[in-house]
């Protein structure tokens, strides 16, 4: 009987020895405990409620109605059209910076749109318009007029022979100069109605840079824009008839935003 | 180094994880080599740089006197905001003062990782500070950075801060917090990170009495007591349960205060019961 009990004293002592070394000095311990830490970790992060703030976020402070309008020359009549469809873009101006990303809006076929801005400055980029400087200060009505022109460049003839007489391969070159005191954009070029390059663009170097080629050109106020064209009528024409040539037409656009105040309707 | 033989120091690098997760990404790098053009910031580098490898070095227990050591590394630490600060005050120009910022946080973000990982000194209270701290900055960096770059400015202080915001929900602040695109990783960082802070913080606390009773032991104490500082850690996430079930019961009627109340009270009650029962 002593000799069992000392059997089974012994059989404890070194069941409690093995735990007190696995308690103690086993990695593998040490590893399952901090594994079941990160479990319970996982779940508290899982189920743990988001927190929300007591009032929620206000909207921006200024509601902005944008009304889009083209005015446009057509048969000698001036026509007024809504900009349907056209993307307008709000850059807020920070720090004298222009941030590059803005809060955008599309105009519905009245030319109209809506947007909540914050009060402050901002560029608005309309469509491939030129981009105009708004200050937002309360509810307002923006109005962006895109003006559209047609007008004639001043035309010089690089002529190759003295024969008096253009030939296909001669150049002309055309120029304007903005009077408008305003940036304008110059959008296409056409002769009889039919669009025309100038020879840089058909040049082969040149036709990768598609930048160069770009047919819209921004003419600053006073700026004198020019270019060189083929002889855009294709054939042999008389100088006489050079010096009268018609028919070649620059379409050009400028861009007036103004915002003015409004009251909102509250009830 | 002694410190790199230890369990406690890869611990307390998982610890760290998150905060590397917001600071070593590619776009706090781009803001940050984007200031690189800049006067003010390289000027707060090279003055950082400098005072560290003088630290290091040992250059200012050369000089005589504990006050004028003081001095000496108060203006090495503080002398490139004077130029940017002028130029805010006198012209309101904050382009040099926002890469200066961003070159504080940015250190201050490596310094709090330092002290996570390897602070020697440093009591549990310390390392859970630091970790706060690094956290909060690295977030800064990273939120400031992002929002910049949206902007197409080169870091957006003032939205850094409006994301901060979004933490203080629970004081019913109304922020305007961005989406952050690495705040997955950061969660799932963070899942690893609560417990090896805590383990690390405790270990810490350890090793500090150690050091306190003999400088110049090794960290015995440390060792031989893991698997208890191991099992603190679970008692730890356990205690956690509570707060998480009370959190769930509030957050149904007063979101704003799911985080602080539940936390508050069971802390309460487990200092209570710890004290009651001593």
């Amino acid at each position: 009987m002593l000799v069992r009990q000392s059997c089974f004293g012994k059989k404890a002592t070194n069941v409690k020895q093995t735990w007190s070394k696995i308690l103690h000095r086993s990695n593998a311990y040490q590893i399952l405990l901090f594994v079941v830490a990160i479990a319970g970790v996982v779940v508290l992060l899982s189920y743990f409620p988001e927190p929300r703030p007591l009032f929620p976020a206000p909207l921006p402070d200024s509601l902005v109605l944008i009304n889009a309008t083209i005015i446009s020359p057509s048969d000698r009549v001036i026509r007024l059209y809504p900009a349907a469809r056209v993307n307008v873009s709000f850059h807020a101006v920070v720090g004298g910076e222009i941030s590059e990303h803005g809060l955008q809006v599309i105009t519905d076929t009245r030319g109209l749109a809506q947007i909540g801005l914050y009060g402050g400055k901002y560029v608005v980029k309309t469509a491939d318009w030129t981009p105009q400087s708004i200050t937002i200060d309360g509810d307002s009505i923006l109005s962006i007029r895109r003006f559209e022109i047609e007008d004639s460049p001043k035309i010089r003839i690089n002529a190759t022979s003295k024969d008096w007489v253009i030939s296909p391969a001669d150049r002309m070159k055309f120029s304007y100069v903005n009077e408008f005191g305003k940036t304008i954009l110059l959008s296409g070029i056409t002769f009889q109605g039919r669009a025309i390059e100038s020879i840089r663009c058909k040049s082969a170097e040149d036709l990768d840079n598609s930048k160069k080629c770009s047919t819209t050109v921004e003419i600053q106020p006073r700026e004198e824009w020019s270019e060189i064209f083929e002889n855009p009528y294709g054939g042999s024409i008389a100088w006489n008839s050079a010096r009268r040539l018609t028919g070649v037409t620059l379409h050009l656009s400028f861009v007036e935003a103004d915002v003015m105040p409004t009251q909102r309707i509250e009830g | 180094m002694k410190q790199m033989r230890e369990l406690r120091t890869y611990v307390s690098g998982v610890a760290a994880a998150p905060i590397l997760i917001m600071l070593l990404n590619e776009t706090v790098l781009i803001t940050f080599l984007g200031f690189a053009s800049s006067l003010s910031f390289v000027f707060t580098i090279s003055m950082i740089i400098f005072y560290i490898v003088s630290f290091g070095r040992g250059w200012f227990d050369r000089i005589k006197g504990k006050d004028k050591q003081l001095l000496v590394k108060t203006t090495l630490v503080n002398l490139p905001i004077l130029p940017a600060g002028v130029s805010l005050i006198t012209m309101r120009n904050v382009s040099d003062f926002i890469p200066l910022l961003f070159a504080y946080i940015f250190f201050g973000v490596i310094a709090c990782i330092y002290q996570i990982i390897v602070g020697g000194r440093v009591s549990a209270l310390h390392r859970i500070t630091f970790f706060f701290l690094g956290y909060i900055l690295a977030l800064i960096a990273y939120t400031g950075s992002l929002a910049g770059q949206q902007a197409g400015q080169g870091f957006s202080l003032l939205r850094a801060f409006d994301n901060l915001s979004g933490v203080a929900s629970v004081f019913s602040l109304i922020g305007d917090p961005i989406p952050l695109p690495l705040a997955g990783y950061v969660r799932f960082a963070m899942m690893l990170a609560i417990p090896a802070i805590t383990f690390s913080s405790l270990a810490a606390q350890l090793r500090q009495t150690e050091v306190r009773d003999s400088p110049t032991s090794e960290p015995r104490l440390v060792t031989s007591l893991r698997p208890a500082v191991a099992l603190l850690t679970v008692s730890s996430v356990i205690t956690m349960f509570p707060v998480l079930l009370l959190a769930r019961m509030v957050a149904e009627h007063f979101p704003f205060l799911a985080t602080i109340l539940p936390t508050l009270f069971v802390a309460l009650v487990v200092i209570s019961v710890v004290l009651i029962s001593e």
